[in-house]
């Protein structure tokens, strides 16, 4: 059966620690000096003193079934894979930002040219990073397709909030997770990132749902403006986009002889 | 273990394959996609290594990728093998990258140029020899003696090079230890606690059973496990997943209190009344282990009371100058018998090796030697009386009923766990603080069981190979072969506070200032194991020994970072009678602006070293380095300057290392010479040594064991279960303390009390309320009254906690994320907007008793109490080359004054009121 990937994120257990945000910036190689990062914990505070309560929610791209990014994208570059995993072909993303603005996580930010090159002073030369491209989170899919490993904020979890699996194989600990957090258990339908809450009655403090269908196949029409404004400013992006991919091809023409 | 990892051609394959499927499932076309990672043909390995980001000294795997000539570290893991972290690492750990790849390093030996002042920070390159010929020089042309010198350590002296850094003060015959961080972290928070159980250095030596406890206590301290430890907080979410209830008392929302089932937002500085009242409540409901109390404690120990003191019955000359004999009440015979003293563990055989059945209250009227006697349990009852709950209330600010709850809860849950801290706030009440909440821990008898406090691998063994050595009749030729507190008190006693012990015939500086306090009529320190005290007179010329100045001109600092860790350093390195200022580092601190000379020290991705035990672990195991990258610049290991620095004087610094770990001295001179004569410094000779010993105390090879090293990262010896299955403590071995049971009257302190005449309110043997003093004439209980006025306390945030953290880029990145609560000066909503303040203000800090100042920004919330603020303590550097924490944050060490308590030397570092104004 196909996998579909995602993750359980047991909010009583997350520390705030922001163990998660680190690793998921030096696994991904993300441009953390521009404040940009694939995942965030956010510190949600309720109440007043002495009566509050404070919870750490960490937050990733949801990996939603029917991903609005997908569907808004004008040149096919994101995309799904086939365990839901919604990713970015960085050459044939032109950094529009259409998928940016369908987002409602706040999941999705530019690499841009300026990153790109500052990416090699601080990753060094042949990082992930060759050209500038609309960036967001991938499950890890190379690190767990590829080596073995679980997503890197998975794996450095102190609190081991972060639970990771194939919510189609019934044993998987995702499956188990949620099934045994009982009324904590939070998963809405669509999401590939379900919550476990520190009290049942606390359904405000995950991210919300996936959006209805129906906006997101209305939003082509409703947006498309704003879209096209978006493309049209994008051409200049996408001329220092391929400069830099190009400079780049020419300096590491003599490192694709491995394919 | 070692695998060649995901390459390009794995992914790309991975990629067809997806795109074969999406195709076939007609979501889009997609050519072999291109997702990420174009990256040239490169080779990977994952080298183990120990995180030197702070303190926990947790395992991890370092991805190194090779590309032709090029080796760069890209991604740090924990090491799934390591027995403490578990595979997990935190937000630093994961961070560490930046600290080897800072652009800020410090590559090259730097010498402070002719005509500037220390703080500037005007430095030239210099060579290495250049750099030590300038020492020396220096050192001569000053005259300046071997007792003029201090050399300070900081925390990864502390957690790695300790024994290295005596080495080298012993072969110079320097008897000035400064730091390393005894008195701040060590004693200044732990050595209450470590006179009942007899750790030396609880937070090494116990790790406590977080994830097997079913009720956890949290006081004092948010660092110890949420601020972040990673290997507690890895065991702490364990227990919570398994539904063990968690209190936290903190007077803010700390991330720890966060995770509370109940939040108790405590009065500053009153944690040591709620405790005193815990122990009130379990002892009047019956809710000790009567039990351990009876064997293991000693409790049923018969006691007189003198002018309000206690004196337990005890017969002297037993073995290393402990007690031979104590007395019990044995409901056998109905008579008093004697036990044996240490190494004795229990109390159930008396000194003719007849059975015993100690009472745990004597009969009424019962005399020995014509004196009235009671058992300590009696005298620990009558002295909790006085702190009831309501007690507690009035000083506290928590309700009695409250108090009175969980202490009951607490008392009928086993097991249950309360906090042994580390990163504590520090008060005058400190000690006694951790001493209650230890006895508290023993009243339930949660020591070395599981749920409780459980010693490491290392605790056990060093206890057994003591054991044996007293068996044979040997004496330890080094204090490091002395278990537990026995340790310090043998190198104070024999070596520092001994003028007998040096050629030139001087103590440490910390004892002539104790003597000269003495002298007048003060009460100096009791316990002063490398203390921040005596320092500035020593440098102003206000001190003297044996009527001669006793002056410091010389200071080898060591990674540590005296102006914002200590108080007062600003003044006392800028001091003109300080002639040399050596300091060695990885990158800019703000004290090393205040050096003469900067060496330029390896990080922890580059470099050979010792053997350790492995940290923090309930298993007994050794762990050690090997390069993961190699070093830039010219930059030497630390051990290595030591071994040069000495040879520059014609010193020895193995001999005096092989002592210390009772090493054979002459295979290892040759291990190193063979080493340094290979160009690979001599840490490398004393790691080839030390395979070899530990190859023997393994039981194989010492290839095997460095094979161990490169596949897991360390050697394991044997497991926790083994473990406590043959030297549980105090079960089958004896505890570390003069008795040898867990001790609730503490014949260690009454020792240092009766030797130096400490107050015993502070070193209290058995336990006391200790009123910490916020400003002059203030009682405990007593409220704040004005407008601006406010309690002050500081702590750590996850992302920041050492020098090694401050000037990472990635830290700093994330913490702007969170900057209002991370870097701000966290103040009450109410408070604040009758102050008119909002988040995001400059506001002036001002110490009301000593009046100084520091500047922070408003952070204006919910999640503190109204009388007090909070400043995140490891922020708020000063020196412009940190450019990441330059600027950041509150300096918070500005605002405290050079005051200490006398059982330890204890900055009272968050015993004060602060005044608020906007800037």
């Amino acid at each position: 059966m196909t996998k579909r990937y995602g993750m359980v994120i047991d909010l009583s257990t997350c520390v705030g620690c922001q163990a998660c945000v680190a690793s998921c910036t030096t696994q991904n190689q993300t441009p953390y000096w521009d404040g940009k990062f694939r995942t965030r914990v956010d510190d949600i505070v309720t109440g007043s003193f002495p009566d509050l309560s404070r919870t750490f929610v960490s937050q990733l791209c949801n990996h939603c079934e029917d991903a609005p990014c997908v569907q808004v994208c004008p040149t096919g570059a994101t995309y799904q894979t086939e365990e839901g995993v919604v990713l970015v072909d960085q050459e044939q993303c032109v950094s529009c930002q259409a998928c940016v603005a369908a987002c409602q996580y706040g999941a999705r930010y530019v690499y841009t040219p300026e990153d790109v090159v500052q990416a090699k002073s601080v990753y060094g030369e042949g990082n992930r990073h060759s050209v500038a491209h609309v960036d967001k989170c991938t499950l890890c899919y190379d690190r767990v397709t590829g080596e073995g490993m679980e997503p890197a904020c998975v794996t450095t979890c102190p609190g081991q909030a972060r639970i990771f699996g194939d919510w189609n194989d019934p044993e998987s600990r995702v499956n188990k997770a949620l099934a045994a957090a009982g009324d904590r258990a939070h998963r809405a339908p669509g999401s590939a990132i379900a919550y476990i809450l520190p009290a049942p009655s606390q359904k405000e403090l995950p991210p919300p749902d996936p959006a209805d269908p129906l906006w997101v196949s209305g939003w082509k029409g409703y947006v498309q403006p704003a879209a096209k404004a978006a493309l049209g400013a994008a051409v200049g992006v996408l001329a220092v986009a391929t400069a830099v991919n190009l400079s780049q091809k020419k300096a590491g023409e003599g490192d694709h002889d491995d394919e | 273990m070692s695998n060649k990892s995901f390459s390009r051609r794995t992914f790309l394959k991975a990629a067809a394959v997806t795109g074969a499927s999406l195709s076939v499932l007609g979501v889009a076309e997609v050519a072999p996609r291109h997702a990420e990672g174009n990256e040239p043909a490169s080779e990977y390995e994952w080298i183990p290594n120990i995180c030197t980001m702070c303190v926990n000294t947790c395992g991890i795997k370092v991805k190194v990728k090779k590309t032709g000539n090029l080796t760069r570290a890209v991604k740090i893991e924990g090491n799934p093998d390591h027995p403490y972290s578990k595979g997990k690492l935190c937000a630093r750990g994961q961070a560490g990258l930046r600290r080897v790849y800072d652009p800020e390093r410090i590559t090259q030996p730097l010498i402070r140029v002719e005509g500037s002042k220390r703080g500037e920070w005007k430095f030239r390159p210099a060579t290495w020899e250049e750099a030590y010929g300038y020492i020396a020089q220096k050192l001569q042309a000053e005259q300046i003696m071997p007792y003029e010198m201090a050399a300070a350590g900081g925390w990864i002296s502390c957690a790695f090079y300790r024994p290295y850094l005596m080495s080298f003060a012993f072969a110079m015959e320097i008897p000035n230890i400064l730091a390393t961080p005894m008195q701040h972290c060590v004693m200044g928070e732990h050595l209450g606690l470590d006179s009942a159980v007899g750790t030396f250095n609880v937070h090494d030596e116990i790790v406590a059973d977080y994830d097997k406890a079913k009720y956890y206590i949290a006081m004092g301290a948010n660092a110890a496990v949420g601020g972040i430890a990673t290997g507690r907080a890895v065991r702490y979410a364990e227990g919570k997943k398994a539904g063990s209830k968690t209190v936290v008392l903190d007077p803010r929302m700390s991330e720890m209190a966060a995770k509370a089932d109940e939040w108790i937002p405590i009065k500053p500085g009153t944690d040591v009344a709620f405790a005193l009242a815990m122990m009130n409540v379990i002892l009047q409901k019956k809710l000790y282990d009567v039990e351990f109390l009876t064997k293991h404690s000693n409790m049923p120990f018969l006691v007189t009371e003198q002018g309000g003191m206690v004196m337990p019955l005890m017969e002297s000359g037993g073995a290393m100058g402990m007690p031979k004999a104590f007395y019990v009440y044995d409901e056998l015979s109905q008579s008093i018998k004697q036990i044996p003293g240490f190494p004795a563990n229990n109390n159930l055989v008396d000194i003719e090796g007849n059975p015993v059945k100690p009472a745990l209250e004597a009969p009424a009227g019962l005399q020995q030697n014509g004196a009235g006697v009671t058992t300590l349990f009696q005298v620990v009852l009558k002295q909790a009386a006085q702190y009831t709950p309501a007690w507690a209330a009035s000083i506290t600010d928590v309700p009695a009923e409250t108090i009175e709850r969980i202490a009951t809860e607490f008392g009928s849950t086993r097991p249950a766990l309360i906090e042994p801290g580390w990163h504590d706030a520090r008060y005058s009440s400190t000690t006694q603080f951790r001493k209650v909440s230890a006895l508290i821990q023993g009243l339930v008898g949660g020591i070395d069981r599981p749920g409780g406090w459980v010693f490491i691998g290392g605790v056990r063994e060093v206890m057994h190979n003591f054991l044996e050595m007293m068996k044979q009749g040997q004496m330890p030729s080094s204090p490091l072969q002395l278990p537990g507190l026995f340790s310090p008190k043998a190198a104070l006693d024999m070596k520092f506070n001994n003028p007998q012990a040096w050629s030139h015939g001087h103590p440490s500086v910390n004892q002539a200032w104790n003597q000269q306090e003495w002298a007048n009529g003060r009460a100096g320190v009791g316990f002063n194991l490398y203390t921040d005290v005596g320092y500035d007179e020593a440098i102003k010329g206000e001190l003297s020994y044996d009527g001669k100045p006793y002056q410091l001109k010389a200071f080898f600092l060591s990674q540590t970072n005296l102006i914002r860790g200590f108080f007062g350093w600003k003044e006392m390195l800028t001091n003109p009678n300080v002639k040399l200022v050596v300091s060695i580092e990885i990158g800019p601190s703000d004290s090393i602006a205040y050096s003469d000379v900067i060496l330029p020290d390896t990080a922890y991705l580059e470099k050979y070293d010792p053997f350790f035990e492995v940290g923090m672990s309930h298993d007994l195991g050794y762990t050690t380095r090997i390069p993961v990258i190699q070093p830039p610049g010219q930059v030497k290991h630390t051990i290595d300057m030591f071994y040069e620095m000495a040879a520059g004087f014609q010193k020895d610094l193995l001999t005096p290392m092989a002592g210390m770990f009772g090493w054979n001295p002459a295979e290892l001179k040759h291990e190193v010479e063979v080493a340094v004569g290979e160009g690979k410094g001599a840490v490398y000779g004393i790691q080839q040594y030390q395979a070899h010993t530990i190859a023997h105390h393994a039981h194989t090879t010492p290839e095997k064991v460095m094979e161990s090293i490169r596949a897991k990262g360390l050697i394991e010896v044997e497991h926790r279960d083994e473990l406590m299955a043959k030297w549980s403590m105090p079960y089958q071995q004896p505890l570390s303390t003069p008795s040898g049971r867990f001790e609730f009257y503490s014949l260690f302190l009454a020792n240092i009390v009766q030797q130096t005449g400490i107050p015993t309110l502070e070193g209290n043997p058995l336990f006391t309320f200790v009123p910490n003093e916020f400003k002059p004439g203030m009682k405990p209980g007593d409220a704040l009254t004005e407008k601006d006025e406010f309690f002050f306390t500081y702590g750590k945030v996850p992302t920041q906690s050492h020098a090694a953290t401050m000037n990472n880029d990635l830290l700093t990145a994330i913490s702007e994320k969170h900057k209002d609560a991370y870097y701000g000066v966290w103040l009450n909503t109410q408070r604040a907007t009758a102050l008119g303040i909002s988040t995001g203000d400059r506001i002036v800090l001002t110490n009301t008793t000593s009046g100084q100042k520091a500047e922070g920004t408003a952070f204006v919330t919910e999640m503190i109490r109204p009388d007090t603020i909070f400043v995140p303590a490891a922020f708020g550097g000063e020196d412009p080359n940190m450019k990441q924490a330059y600027g950041k944050g509150t300096p918070f060490s500005n605002l405290v004054p050079r005051r200490h308590e006398h059982s330890v030397g204890n900055f009272r570092a968050s015993e004060f009121t602060v005044k608020i104004a906007k800037a």
